[in-house]
């Protein structure tokens, strides 16, 4: 279904609230093309500051994409940690229903 | 200003999570690039793990990324490794934990940690527009953040904000070790301390005191100078050299110095010795040893004890002896200043010799052999536990620290060849550079130009001994102190820290060659 939706500072918000079966889902969001920032950045950065922030993303990125090791080399998740990742999910969902950031 | 990063920024940037990712690692790079610290809250590690776990999911189905739920563990991890190492960590102290009658305990946590800062120096970098909203002054978005104007960190004299921000865990680590044992006075790190700062000196022993003016002092009471003495040294020093020469009623007698590196003259101190004199107290002024070889042969040849006033030169070296065990006894400070320094006021006194050591041991303990029985007269001059603990920290990279300030110092004075004259370091010694300083003339002036171009300066020191009020008739001047006088009219310090950044350095000259011509 179509419906309509404001954008503000990186969140969306439906006009007409609508309750959804998941937390998490991808939707396709009709963008007016004069609202699309043409320039690569707004802000008036040195080069020093674009490249800093190229550096760091390079790094980071590499640090995410590492390969990993097999699967059953690694240490078991135990129940603790599931534990956790349920109350952090918990979290997560409070701070989406308060329209927060996660 | 600094950042502390909410756990949304780190969590957009380490999982790339678009659209927010880009503007933040753009105001984190702002924040670096400007001189600003980025801070994480050490009370947060476990959300911001499980956070980033769960988003991460969400990046890898995005890019094909296929991880079972330990992978997506380790990957996490490896991505938050590689994330905090520049940044540094911001404690959670006791104040923040009982947080529960917040609205929101976790929020709660990350305001009280802000308030330990003065307001304006730092903010939470978060999209959380509800937090931005209740607590407007200590927070930014990374798009405020980037239109901000951009202000360059402006240039210390001396960085001890960085050297912190590079201890902080050793420090906080060893300063609650003493707030737990609660051993004040002469608690565990004392001895400690004492037993590697001997090591690393070589001197056989060490002893804490509560400032490099007691350690001063202390010695000359253990040598028995007594009124009518006189003490050999150096009039363009810190005032407390002759002060506490004074203090015991002797009286200072002052020698010459040399031109190019500003210490005694070693050539024109036998000329000054009487049968008045106890002792010969060279100065290794700026962090770089006197001639100690000459000044030990004639203490030898006469008799006397040497007394290194090494305040400003520990770490430094003289034919590959490190300073304060380069004679009878070494006496430093670790003002905060000072190239190894605590946090208030602290000294130690070195010596191979047992008698004095014992000496000088009960002298700091009101003149103690053993509770309450008092064999000499002494002074209450222990320094206290936590700064012992302080130091420690600071030990800790003090090679590290030492090899920077050789490097700064030689780099400086490649700088400044052709544009101003330098005090010199002579071959086979080593200056630990506690101040950088140069020859100029018209002074006041240079200084006032300077602080313009934001480079802070100062000058050690602007007075010789020998014209101070409370000193000239008091002391006796053997031949004539010229040098002395004319070098006070011209020395003028630099900034000078093992972090200073080449950048910086460069800026520094820079402004000094543009003034000079």
């Amino acid at each position: 279904m179509q419906v309509e939706a404001i954008y503000k500072q990186g969140h969306l918000e439906f006009v007409n609230p609508i309750k959804l079966k998941h937390d998490h889902l991808r939707l396709v969001v009709l963008v007016p093309d004069d609202e699309i920032e043409t320039q690569s950045t707004p802000y008036e950065l040195s080069p020093d500051v674009l490249r800093k922030a190229e550096e760091m993303r390079q790094r980071i990125d590499a640090a995410r994409r590492a390969p990993l090791s097999p699967d059953e080399e690694l240490p078991e998740i135990t129940a603790k940690e599931l534990e956790r990742i349920e109350a952090f999910e918990l979290r997560a969902q409070m701070r989406r229903e308060q329209g927060r950031p996660v | 200003m600094d950042l502390l990063l909410d756990i949304n920024i780190a969590v957009d940037i380490c999982s790339r999570r678009a659209p927010f990712f880009e503007v933040a690692d753009l105001a984190v790079a702002k924040c670096t690039t400007t001189g600003g610290r980025l801070w994480l809250y050490a009370g947060s590690v476990q959300t911001l793990e499980y956070v980033l776990r769960s988003e991460l999911r969400n990046t890898n189905a995005n890019e094909g990324i296929s991880a079972t739920v330990r992978q997506l563990a380790q990957q996490t991890r490896n991505t938050l490794q590689a994330f905090a190492a520049d940044k540094f960590w911001l404690a959670a102290l006791a104040g923040e934990g009982n947080v529960f009658d917040s609205t929101d305990p976790e929020d709660e946590q990350l305001i009280l940690a802000l308030s330990r800062f003065e307001l304006g120096t730092i903010k939470l970098l978060t999209r959380d527009i509800a937090l931005c909203e209740r607590y407007p002054q200590w927070m930014i978005t990374p798009q405020e953040y980037l239109e901000a104007p951009q202000r360059a960190r402006p240039i210390n004299f001396i960085d001890l904000a960085g050297q912190q921000d590079n201890l902080r865990p050793q420090l906080e680590r060893n300063l609650h070790r003493v707030l737990h044992h609660g051993q004040y006075i002469m608690g565990p790190e004392v001895a400690e301390l004492e037993g590697k700062l001997g090591e690393y000196t070589g001197a056989k022993h060490c002893i804490t005191v509560a400032s490099g003016t007691e350690a001063l002092l202390i010695a000359l009471m253990a040598l028995g100078i007594k009124p009518g003495d006189e003490v050999i040294t150096t009039p363009f020093t810190f005032v407390a050299t002759a002060e506490v020469i004074v203090l015991l009623g002797a009286v200072p007698v002052f020698v010459d110095i040399e031109p190019d590196t500003c210490n005694i003259d070693a050539s024109k101190i036998e000329a000054a010795i009487t049968p008045k004199t106890r002792v010969i107290m060279p100065v290794s002024l700026y962090g770089q040893p006197a001639d100690m070889d000459e000044i030990n042969a004639i203490a030898v040849r006469y008799n006397l004890p040497v007394i290194e006033d090494a305040a400003q030169s520990f770490g430094a070296e003289y034919k590959g002896r490190k300073s304060c065990n380069l004679s009878t006894i070494g006496c430093t400070s670790f003002f905060p200043s000072k190239p190894l320094g605590c946090y208030g006021d602290g000294g130690a006194i070195f010596t191979s010799d047992d008698g004095l050591a014992k000496a000088m041991r009960e002298i700091r303990v009101h003149g103690q052999e053993k509770r309450y029985v008092h064999t000499r007269v002494g002074v209450g001059g222990r320094m206290d536990t936590l700064q012992c603990a302080v130091v420690l920290a600071k030990l800790e990279r003090f090679d590290w620290e030492v090899e920077q300030r050789l490097k700064i110092g030689e780099r400086y004075n490649k700088l400044f060849v052709g544009k101003v004259p330098v005090v010199t370091q002579r071959p086979e010694r080593t200056s630990v550079f506690a101040q950088y300083t140069v020859f100029v003339e018209d002074r006041e002036a240079m200084q006032e130009k300077l602080k313009q171009a934001g480079i802070p300066t100062a000058v050690h020191y602007p007075v010789s001994l020998h014209l101070q009020p409370a000193y000239r008739d008091g002391c006796r001047v053997r031949g004539g102190v010229e040098v002395a006088e004319r070098m006070a009219q011209r020395v003028m310090s630099l900034p000078m820290s093992a972090d200073l950044a080449e950048v910086e350095m460069r800026q520094i000259v820079a402004a000094f060659g543009s003034i000079a011509d």
